[in-house]
């Protein structure tokens, strides 16, 4: 799709409110935005879950914000990494609860001399969980890359992807992640030097 | 790691620069062929080469189409959802019987009474205090509240609270002077300190017309004269008004020292419209 089909696309759908214009959008955004998630968060279900939500997003907010069709592809992408760290502290805070409930239940069920097999167990089922049997999981397993773009810290591992996946410029890069031109270029050159490194051990 | 190293830091920069506006490796790495470091620049770019390809990989991550219609189906539905929340809103009749709730009144029951008694408390004690006069112990209270409304008028408005406040000055002392009995000395002087710092203050802002000022002047006059003979106040201040038959010229005071100078003045304010302004020599002796 093209600027003008994209600024065509968007104007009509503000005017009309016709669903046919936002579905040319989503048909064109859909893999990429899965893609992107996926990318960042290695779960099929939740991504699915979170592109929903951002599409939701997009079809509310789309009549009350200006774009031009050149700030539209970083403005879904900033949708989307607001989402996706909004995911991770709810995370954070369920994991922080759900553990200590699970390990008090089951300390409780069994008797004091089985605890030991129990953590050992606890933490099987865990690993299983992270490594399924999904194509995208298996080629990170494979590969040495994917396995430190996993380590990277976020921002690094977003710019790569943004970058190299997506062809973005440096400057919707900057948009999406509230960062200098210059800033974003610092940061990919320290996450391939960092991926160097974990490539080299 | 070696040959990030061993190379020049500035060819490195260069060749990324053109490697982020040129996409093809190739096409830039042929642009540094005649250099001395193109063998270390070649190791780097493998590595590099290789990062690119499988990013590049990851491009083709195949997504089947039951997968968009579905999550479509699910966005327009959740739409759906939303639109009939947004129907089925409390209408406002019912919000503001909500809002009678007896879990909402009695909290708001009890801080309206606290707000109303202390509202009301606040004001009593102005309206009682607006009749006091120094030595009482709502005095203090009156010209605390003067001084917070000064506070917050702006300076075009601080005219009428002045002139206002002179008033004040003035009805206290004659209040004073016509009561026999009171016996605070203190007070009645610095009383009187007060009144002459608002009346300056009026002078110095233009706030008083020639004859109103006339008038307070021979006030102000007056109530020095019977501060004076009640207390034994030492004089500060006199004005010389031409007009008047000066009580204090005429007055056999003790103080005999100041009516040479006090004749002085008295022609030169017949000249002028305004009255003179003058401090006494002998104040602080």
């Amino acid at each position: 799709m093209d600027d003008k089909e994209l600024s065509n696309c968007i104007g009509n759908f503000k005017k009309t409110g016709n669903n046919l214009y936002f579905e040319k959008l989503y048909r064109f955004f859909f893999k990429k935005i899965y893609r992107f998630v996926l990318l960042n968060i290695s779960d099929h279900q939740i991504a699915e879950d979170i592109t929903i939500n951002i599409f939701y997003n997009i079809y509310k907010y789309i009549t009350k914000i200006r774009l031009n069709p050149t700030s539209f592809k970083p403005w879904i992408y900033k949708i989307a990494r607001n989402l996706i760290i909004d995911y991770y502290r709810k995370e954070a805070k369920y994991k922080k609860t759900q553990s200590l409930e699970q390990y008090l239940e089951e300390k409780q069920i069994n008797s004091s001399e089985n605890i030991e097999k129990i953590d050992s167990s606890f933490i099987i089922e865990i690993s299983e969980k992270n490594f399924s049997d999904n194509d995208i999981e298996q080629h990170f397993k494979n590969n040495d890359i994917l396995k430190g773009l996993q380590s990277l810290p976020d921002i690094q591992k977003q710019v790569l992807i943004l970058r190299f996946v997506e062809n973005l410029d440096y400057k919707s890069i900057g948009i999406i992640i509230n960062k200098n031109e210059q800033a974003v270029r610092a940061i990919k050159f320290r996450a391939i030097s960092k991926l160097k490194e974990f490539i080299a051990k | 790691m070696n040959s990030e190293k061993q190379l020049n830091k500035k060819i490195l920069k260069k060749f990324l620069k053109l490697l982020d506006n040129n996409g093809d490796i190739d096409t830039c790495l042929a642009q540094f062929k005649d250099h001395a470091e193109f063998k270390y620049l070649n190791q780097y770019v493998a590595q590099y080469a290789e990062i690119v390809k499988t990013f590049e990989k990851l491009k083709n991550i195949k997504i089947s189409k039951d997968l968009e219609d579905n999550s479509l189906k699910d966005i327009y539905l959740k739409l759906k959802t939303e639109n009939l929340k947004n129907t089925n809103k409390i209408p406002k009749k019912d919000k503001q019987l909500i809002m009678l709730r007896p879990a909402y009144i009695k909290p708001l029951v009890i801080f309206l009474s606290i707000f109303i008694f202390t509202s009301f408390s606040f004001a009593g004690t102005l309206y009682a205090s607006e009749s006091s006069i120094p030595g009482d112990k709502l005095y203090t209270f009156k010209r605390f509240s003067e001084n917070i409304q000064v506070v917050f008028t702006p300076f075009k408005y601080e005219k009428v609270l002045y002139l206002k406040f002179l008033d004040k000055r003035l009805s206290e002392a004659k209040t004073i002077l016509n009561n026999s009995t009171y016996n605070n000395e203190k007070a009645a002087e610095k009383l009187f300190s007060d009144l002459y710092d608002t009346y300056k203050k009026c002078h110095d802002r233009k706030y008083l017309d020639t004859d109103k000022e006339m008038q307070i002047q021979s006030k102000i006059n007056e109530i020095e004269e019977g501060f004076r003979h009640r207390y034994g106040m030492k004089k500060r201040i006199y004005f010389n008004l031409p007009n008047q038959n000066n009580a204090y010229n005429n007055d056999n005071s003790n103080e005999d020292n100041n009516e040479g100078n006090n004749k002085g003045n008295y022609e030169g304010g017949n000249k002028g419209s305004h009255a003179m302004l003058r401090k006494q020599n002998q104040f602080g002796k």
